[in-house]
């Protein structure tokens, strides 16, 4: 008789579906443009064509933050691209190479489509590392230098549907003109070189590569650099040199870099997708989307997160709601977005973080157990919190879609700004 | 079925029994969930199992987990336990849950423990007031926790205390009893527990035990063990109480639960078990296997492609390589939950294959095994073969196949 419990060998490898990995190429149309907004749409990338302003799962290391594969399933709607940051995965690029196929299979995400950056949106990008030889990039073990062989190895090991060729972005709002202008000449080279070994490599040869598109606050460098990139074959920009990703990125005042980020428009082609990443909240990301932007990421539900808040802001018209929600004083670091359950008010809130939301974390928990849970610092807090934050934000997007179409993109923009400033 | 047990808070009922040893499977039905023993309770300390959902805990087939009266006690408190309903409420739990005492945690946690006949008194951890932990305040916050199964306060003395410092314990523990059993005001809804205490004096645990059988209870619960003793005694103590404990009722050998102790003590007749380790350890990237323990962070497991147990039904296991885990087990809170996934569902697979080789009466032949695949070189630990011939389990070295 068989005994129930015995060692057996264990030899089988996975093996993930990995259709979407066969060589494509990216075509990008962009279908309607109002007031400065473009609905687009990206095909041959995965399975589905991609509809634009389009946003990427933000990841640690390849996973979503904090979820496993089997909790981030409890989400709806994630997006089908993830934003896979050079710096999370240098160090283990052995064991991703020989895996051999690609990053996302490895952890575990194999339906996802991969995007690489060179930056982690989510972290503040440490300033004044990068050298003519490469780009700093950071990860939990700290700095890696990248050059543009490493890179190009990096990218071919990670299997991604587009990439960023390497960039110098090293450009803080205070920076000197010689900096901007060493950024400038670094990227020009750096993005020659990434377009030499593109042609090189046969992994990346048919992979959509982006330009960073740098210069940071310097009209003159900003021109010059876009220039350049337009006499180059890029199948899309990303637009770069603004900030310094992090938590950082939500004082960034979209208004403020508007004519700079023109000018790098106006010199490059209108129907290639516009990457720009970063922690933008709910103002920012919608100026930006009216300023043509196209492709964007989740870290700000996660930055929101990590200080321990939930986004509570509306973005349906529904006016009793609105009131309900707004209610409530603001404490502390909490932005006008979001709660923070970090704060004793919540102790004995047995209420759902947002009311009417149907988030998994929602549905089975109160504010008062979160809180709880930050209080103890329990690992479950970040947990649910993602799970609300990334429901919450993915919601929203679907609002802006649903409003750039019915053209009711300006009302939105007014209920976001009405609650900025009220809480703000 | 709430209401076929409402006048006895806890059914037991034993389906099977080994021929040869003390180890039996039992079905015990609790307010919230009929639990299948012998059983492994997992540890969540502050209301929550590190990092894992309690739907996630529910798909294992976990029945019961473990809460901690100490930690429970000070955040987030009695009064909002009581006003949400009690924990099951708080944390989304809807399947059984077990309480301590409390006086273990303080004990052990805070240096300036003093035990005096009133209780344990304390100083609170973050303002330095005196508290006083009693018998009485003990249930009193267990009540409003709300647990299916609670303990009574014991007195608690290392281990490895010897004289009359023990004999002391032992029968302080017998006092704090019956006011815990007066204390206690929801014994419709749960189960208290008393303590046989004694140290590693063999006729203190028989006379405890001797004691705590007189009183009217639905289960035992054996502790002051596992404190870093000899293996020797250990096993000898959990033996001589449960020669004492009535067959007709649960025990519970408490703070146990590496796999192999289990192992042995289910050989001895125990039914309940808890312990952090599966869960702690899952935190530093170790996952527990057949074979003993992979460390995932160590780089042999850079480019090793295969699940932690390619036999293991858990979600990791489906889909997540070692390799993966590598590369994040250092550095990902991820890797913590995904690592406790598969330790707690590694515990209650062993266990449900322990309960049942009794039902066929197997259950030597399964220890048998376990011991080969553990140690494979047959080099089995002294006490373990002591233990197991003890109750007529004799070990033979592993078959070369
Ligand atoms: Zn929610
Ligand atoms: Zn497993």
């Amino acid at each position: 008789m068989a005994l129930p419990y015995r060692l057996r060998s264990i030899t089988k490898p996975f093996e993930p579906a990995l259709e979407h990995l066969n060589r494509c190429t990216m075509r990008f149309t962009v279908q309607q443009v109002r007031n400065g907004c473009r609905l687009g749409s990206l095909t041959d990338l995965g399975p589905q064509p991609l509809a634009t302003p389009l946003w990427m799962m933000y990841t640690l290391q390849g996973s979503a933050p904090y979820l496993t594969s089997d909790v981030l399933s409890k989400i709806s709607d994630t997006p089908s691209v993830m934003i896979v940051p050079n710096g999370h995965v240098s160090e283990h690029y052995d064991a991703i190479q020989k895996y051999n196929k690609g990053i996302a299979a490895f952890a575990s995400l194999p339906e996802k489509l991969v995007f690489a950056s060179m930056q982690d949106p989510g972290v503040a990008t440490p300033t004044g590392f990068n050298t003519n030889k490469g780009v700093a990039v950071w990860g939990r073990p700290g700095k890696t230098e990248m050059t543009v062989e490493m890179h190009t190895r990096l990218t071919e090991a990670l299997r991604p549907c587009v990439y960023q060729a390497m960039f110098d972005g090293d450009t803080p709002k205070d920076a000197s003109n010689k900096r901007m202008k060493k950024s400038v000449d670094r990227s020009i080279q750096f993005l020659d070189l990434c377009l030499e070994e593109k042609k090189k490599s046969e992994v990346l040869r048919d992979v959509p590569m982006f330009a960073g598109i740098v210069g940071g606050y310097n009209k003159y460098e900003r021109a010059r650099f876009a220039k350049e990139v337009s006499k180059r074959d890029v199948s899309g920009y990303s637009i770069e040199g603004f900030h310094h990703n992090g938590s950082k990125v939500e004082e960034l005042k979209i208004s403020e870099i508007s004519d700079l980020l023109q000018i790098s428009l106006n010199e490059l082609s209108e129907d290639k997708p516009r990457v720009f990443t970063g922690a933008l909240p709910p103002h920012s990301l919608l100026a930006a989307i009216k300023l043509g932007l196209d492709i964007f990421d989740l870290s700000y539900p996660y930055v929101v997160g990590e200080r321990g808040s939930a986004l509570t802001f509306n973005y349906v018209f529904d006016a009793q709601t609105q009131e309900q929600e707004l209610s409530h004083s603001v404490e502390g670091e909490e932005g006008p977005y979001e709660m923070c359950l970090k704060h004793k008010r919540f102790a004995r809130d047995f209420g759902p973080l947002k009311q009417g939301c149907e988030c998994y974390t929602c549905v089975h928990h109160s504010r008062a157990y979160v809180h709880h849970l930050l209080e103890v610092s329990e690992l479950l807090a970040p947990i649910l919190l993602t799970i609300h934050n990334m429901q919450h934000y993915i919601g929203f997007t679907q609002q802006i879609h649903k409003c750039l179409r019915d053209d009711s993109f300006d009302q939105l923009q007014m209920l976001i700004e009405s609650q900025r400033t009220l809480k703000g | 079925m709430a209401a076929s047990i409402a006048k006895r808070a806890l059914k037991f009922e034993v389906l099977a029994e080994c021929s040869k040893s003390k180890a039996r499977t039992s079905k015990i039905s609790l307010v919230h969930a009929t639990v299948d023993a012998p059983v492994f309770m997992p540890v969540g300390t502050q209301g929550t199992l590190k990092g894992m959902l309690p739907e996630q805990l529910k798909q294992l087939g976990c029945q019961i987990m473990l809460g901690n009266t100490y930690h429970l006690g000070n955040r987030p408190g009695p009064e909002i336990l009581d006003e949400v309903g009690g924990l099951h409420k708080f944390m989304d739990w809807d399947r059984a849950l077990l309480t301590d005492s409390g006086g273990f945690q303080m004990v052990s946690l805070l240096k300036l423990a003093e035990i005096t006949e009133e209780g344990v008194e304390f100083e609170a951890p973050h303002d330095g007031s005196k508290l006083l932990l009693t018998p009485e305040k003990s249930i009193e916050i267990q009540n409003a926790i709300g647990a299916d199964i609670i303990m009574q306060l014991d007195d608690v003395v290392h281990t490895l205390t010897t004289g009359h410092r023990v004999e002391e314990a032992m029968h302080r523990t017998i006092r704090w009893l019956d006011r815990c059993i007066a204390a206690h005001k929801k014994p419709e809804l749960q189960n208290l527990f008393p303590i046989v205490q004694g140290g590693l004096n063999p006729e203190l645990r028989k006379q405890c035990a001797q004691e705590l059988i007189k009183r009217d209870v639905n289960g035992f619960a054996i502790g002051g063990l596992s404190g870093g003793e000899e293996k020797s005694a250990f096993w000898r103590m959990v033996s001589t109480s449960t020669d004492v404990l009535p067959k007709e009722k649960p025990r519970y050998l408490m703070g146990v639960g590496f796999a192999l102790d289990l192992v042995v003590c289910v050989a001895l007749g125990c039914d309940m078990f808890d312990c952090v380790f599966p869960t702690r350890t899952a935190r530093f990237g170790c996952a527990l296997v057949s074979t003993g323990q992979l460390q995932l962070k160590k780089t042999e497991f850079k480019s090793d492609f295969r699940p932690i147990d390619e036999n293991c039904e858990c979600s990791t296991c489906k889909k997540y390589t070692r390799a993966y885990l590598h590369t994040i087990a250092a550095h990902e809170a991820v890797a913590a939950s995904l690592i406790t996934v598969h330790n707690v569902c590694f515990m209650l697979n062993l266990m449900k294959s322990i309960r049942e080789s009794i039902l066929v009466d197997k259950f030597p032949e399964f220890v048998q095994n376990f011991m080969s695949v553990r140690f494979p070189t047959g080099e089995y630990p002294s006490w373990a073969i002591e233990a197991l011939s003890s109750v007529n389990i004799q070990l033979s070295p592993p078959s070369s196949t």
